[in-house]
Order: C-alpha cells, then sequence, then structure tokens
C-alpha cells in the first residue's frame, strides 16, 4: 500500500503534490504554503482540492 | 448551499482554512447530507494514509547549515521569516532533499554555495520536484 500511496503522490502535478505535503506532513496554514510556493491562498485552496480528489481517485482506481 | 459548491470547499474546510460564516453552512449541510459526508470522509482518508508513510531523518548538523542558509536568504524580509520555519521542518525528515544536494556518484555533499542565487521558494520547489522523480 505504502508503494501505491508514493505512486499516486509521484503522478500528481508538481505544485499539488507540494501544497499537499506541506499541508499534510509540516501543517502549514494556506498562507504559509503560498509564502513557500510564490503562490496566492486562493491557489492553494484550489491546488489542494485537486491533489486530494486526484489521490482519491487515484487511490480507489488501484485498489480494484 | 447545493452539494456541487460543498465538495469543492471540503478541502478547506477539512483544514480549518474556510471564513467561520461559509465554515458554519458547510458544517450545517454536511449535518443532513450523507453523500457529503462520505465525501469528507474520503478525503480525510487521503490525509491519513499520507501521514502514515516512513518520515525519513536527516543528519541535524546537515539540516542546521542548510536552515542557517535559508534564514540568511530571508532575514532581509521579516515577513517571510516563517519560511525558515517551514524548512526546519521540511529537512527534519527530508532525506531526499539530502539526495537532491549529493550526487549520484557518492561524492559527498555538494556546497549549498550553489543555491546563493536561487530564491528560497525554489529550492522548495526543487526538493518537491525531486521527491516526484524518487520512483
Amino acid at each position: 500500500m505504502e508503494e501505491e500511496i508514493m505512486s499516486a503522490l509521484a503522478d500528481l502535478p508538481d505544485k499539488q503534490r507540494a501544497v499537499l505535503l506541506l499541508r499534510i506532513n509540516e501543517d502549514l496554514a494556506y498562507r504559509e504554503i503560498g509564502e513557500v510556493l510564490g503562490v496566492g491562498v486562493q491557489s492553494v485552496e484550489s491546488l489542494l482540492f485537486r491533489a486530494r480528489k486526484s489521490l482519491r481517485q487515484s487511490l480507489g482506481r488501484r485498489k480494484k | 448551499m447545493k452539494c456541487e459548491k460543498v465538495q469543492i470547499k471540503l478541502s478547506a474546510y477539512l483544514d480549518g482554512e474556510l471564513d467561520a460564516e461559509v465554515h458554519r453552512e458547510l458544517a450545517d449541510h454536511l449535518k443532513q447530507c450523507p453523500e457529503c459526508r462520505e465525501e469528507l470522509e474520503e478525503f480525510s482518508g487521503v490525509d491519513t494514509l499520507i501521514r502514515g508513510l516512513p518520515r525519513l531523518s536527516l543528519p541535524d548538523a546537515f539540516a542546521k547549515v542548510v536552515v542557517a542558509s535559508v534564514r540568511n536568504a530571508v532575514t532581509s524580509e521579516p515577513r517571510k521569516l516563517f519560511l525558515s520555519r517551514a524548512w526546519k521542518a521540511l529537512l527534519e525528515h527530508s532525506e531526499r532533499f539530502f539526495e537532491l544536494l549529493e550526487p549520484e556518484s557518492g561524492a559527498g555533499i555538494r556546497s549549498l554555495d550553489e543555491f546563493n542565487d536561487i530564491p528560497a521558494s525554489f529550492i522548495g520547489y526543487a526538493y518537491f520536484k525531486a521527491l516526484g522523480s524518487q520512483r
């Protein structure tokens, strides 16, 4: 399972992977993530939504 | 609020990043909508899976050097000082960033000087690019 998650993470576009890991692993606020990556808070929100949605779909497919 | 609008906001809801009023609207909707609750649980499940991945460690001394370097780079802009906190957190578990600095030849850690001209935020981007290439 661990490999599947790593693989699904690696398949994400760079910025989606970055916001997701900065949020989940580093517990940064959206404003802080925006500063680190040089994007606005709205972009962070949108990137995170797409990253989670994509990972959920991707992991769901792999389970089947 | 309609399900479609709610679901777009679920990610930010999970992170506690919505305005109080919107947060309350979503909470009310979730109480009465099993479909959106399930969506929220699935997002939450993704987070749990990622938190369960192993966290790799980096030698303390190396982390200190890089953190000091990043801190120096942002000292002239106080509002960005918290970047160093982000970096410290990143480096505490980031063997992959270590690999980025250490060529495959095993010749050892490259000088951090080569990062001097690169904005700190770009180094963050490079870090995650490196993470993506480790397959």
